[in-house]
């Protein structure tokens, strides 16, 4: 079966850290589009979970930042903040360090670690979609705070990677991918906590429209109206790159353009074969 | 003194700091810290004095000088103000964080697994 599903969520901290801070609606709008997510993933029942996530200074330092790691670890610890569960995420060795191997076959600049803290990026899109913590996650984390950041056409191809090397090696293996990052959003800089509504819009309409080229073309001037926190767009870009390989097809789950309190637009994506989408009412 | 060292030396003071580590004295631990990493006086006195803005002026990525600021227990809206932020986004800060505060009185942390 190899990939059979991609889901790209914002993983914005507050929404487990201040979860009261938003309107009532809204933060009911949420739950359910991270319920829906959780009952997709549930059914599409995956040995593995591969998640692509963003740098937040929690792994790479400046002087050795890599545009892409992933963790050969058997487990991983998370980042204890934001109220998010504090533990130990079971890995999967063999199939991350056969993973690295593969890319290095391939040219592609994947980086192997034995361990990577699992911050927000990685365990609050976890704790709503897999909250028993039972399924083995294989970390992946796409450097965009140290520039230079890998361009939006290598982030394309890790997911055109992960499809093929899971369709190449695991073919057995039932793996879906969860892309997580922000779409606009400033951090630690004057602009903190802004957002860019038509940014977002932007994004995902081409996201929706699988014009795989126009993202891999996107650039960092692109990029920059939506803030700095926007590069994190990349992981939602690699799960398009996966998605044409495998014949997936994106659908909106959530579409909150502005979320008061958390100062987020919550937007969730997920890309499933056409059959697969017929038994959803997302 | 590199770019990288007082990189370094603010990732480990925010490591210390959501590891409960980093609670006092925060002058002692940077001299030692300080000449082990080679940082300069003027990075140095940055550091001891929380100066956020200078640290982002020299070139420390502000999501770390962010980060930085909370090892201290340095309020949103302080660092805003401190990094030069429009006066009414810190304003919204504070507000957000006064709500936050005021609707979750006494919260402590749950123990966790690996307590």
């Amino acid at each position: 079966m190899s990939v059979v599903g991609a889901i790209a969520t914002v993983h914005a901290p507050f929404i487990a850290g201040m979860p009261e801070l938003a309107p009532e609606p809204q933060r009911t709008a949420v739950n359910a589009g991270f319920g829906r997510l959780r009952a997709m993933l549930a059914e599409l029942r995956p040995d593995v979970i591969v998640t692509v996530s963003s740098e937040h200074i929690t792994n790479f330092l400046s002087d050795n930042a890599p545009g892409f790691a992933v963790s050969t670890a058997g487990e991983n610890p998370t980042q204890p903040e934001f109220g998010l569960p504090d533990r130990f995420v079971p890995g999967d060795s063999a199939f991350a360090r056969g993973l690295v191997e593969f890319a290095q076959e391939q040219d592609f600049p994947l980086e192997g670690r034995k361990e990577l803290y699992l911050d927000h990026g990685t365990n609050l899109p976890l704790s709503f979609l897999r909250p028993e913590y039972d399924i083995a996650v294989v970390p992946i984390i796409v450097n965009t705070v140290w520039a230079p950041f890998p361009s939006t056409a290598q982030a394309h191809d890790l997911g055109s990677l992960l499809a093929c090397y899971v369709d190449e090696k695991w073919h057995d293996t039932r793996v879906v991918l969860i892309g997580t990052g922000g779409i606009s959003h400033w951090v630690g800089n004057r602009r903190h906590g802004d957002m860019n509504p038509d940014f977002d819009r932007w994004f995902v309409d081409l996201l929706m429209s699988s014009d795989d080229e126009a993202l891999r073309n996107i650039s960092d001037d692109d990029i920059d109206p939506g803030g700095d926190g926007a590069h994190e767009i990349r992981t939602w870009i690699a799960m398009s790159g996966a998605a044409r390989i495998v014949g997936l097809q994106p659908e909106i789950v959530l579409d909150e353009e502005f979320v008061p309190g958390w100062n987020v637009g919550v937007h969730q994506l997920v890309w499933m074969l056409p059959d697969a989408r017929k038994n959803h009412a997302l | 003194m590199t770019q990288s060292a007082v990189h370094q030396l603010v990732w480990e003071i925010h490591r210390r700091g959501r590891g409960e580590e980093y609670r006092t004295d925060p002058g002692a631990y940077l001299a030692t810290a300080c000449e082990r990493l080679g940082v300069a006086d003027d990075a140095r006195s940055a550091l001891e004095q929380l100066d956020f803005s200078q640290l982002i002026d020299i070139g420390v990525h502000p999501m770390s000088v962010l980060f930085f600021a909370h090892a201290n227990h340095v309020p949103m809206p302080q660092y805003l103000g401190a990094i030069g932020a429009d006066p009414a986004h810190v304003e919204t800060f504070r507000q957000i964080f006064e709500n936050a505060n005021r609707s979750r009185p006494g919260v402590a942390r749950a123990p966790t697994e690996r307590e």
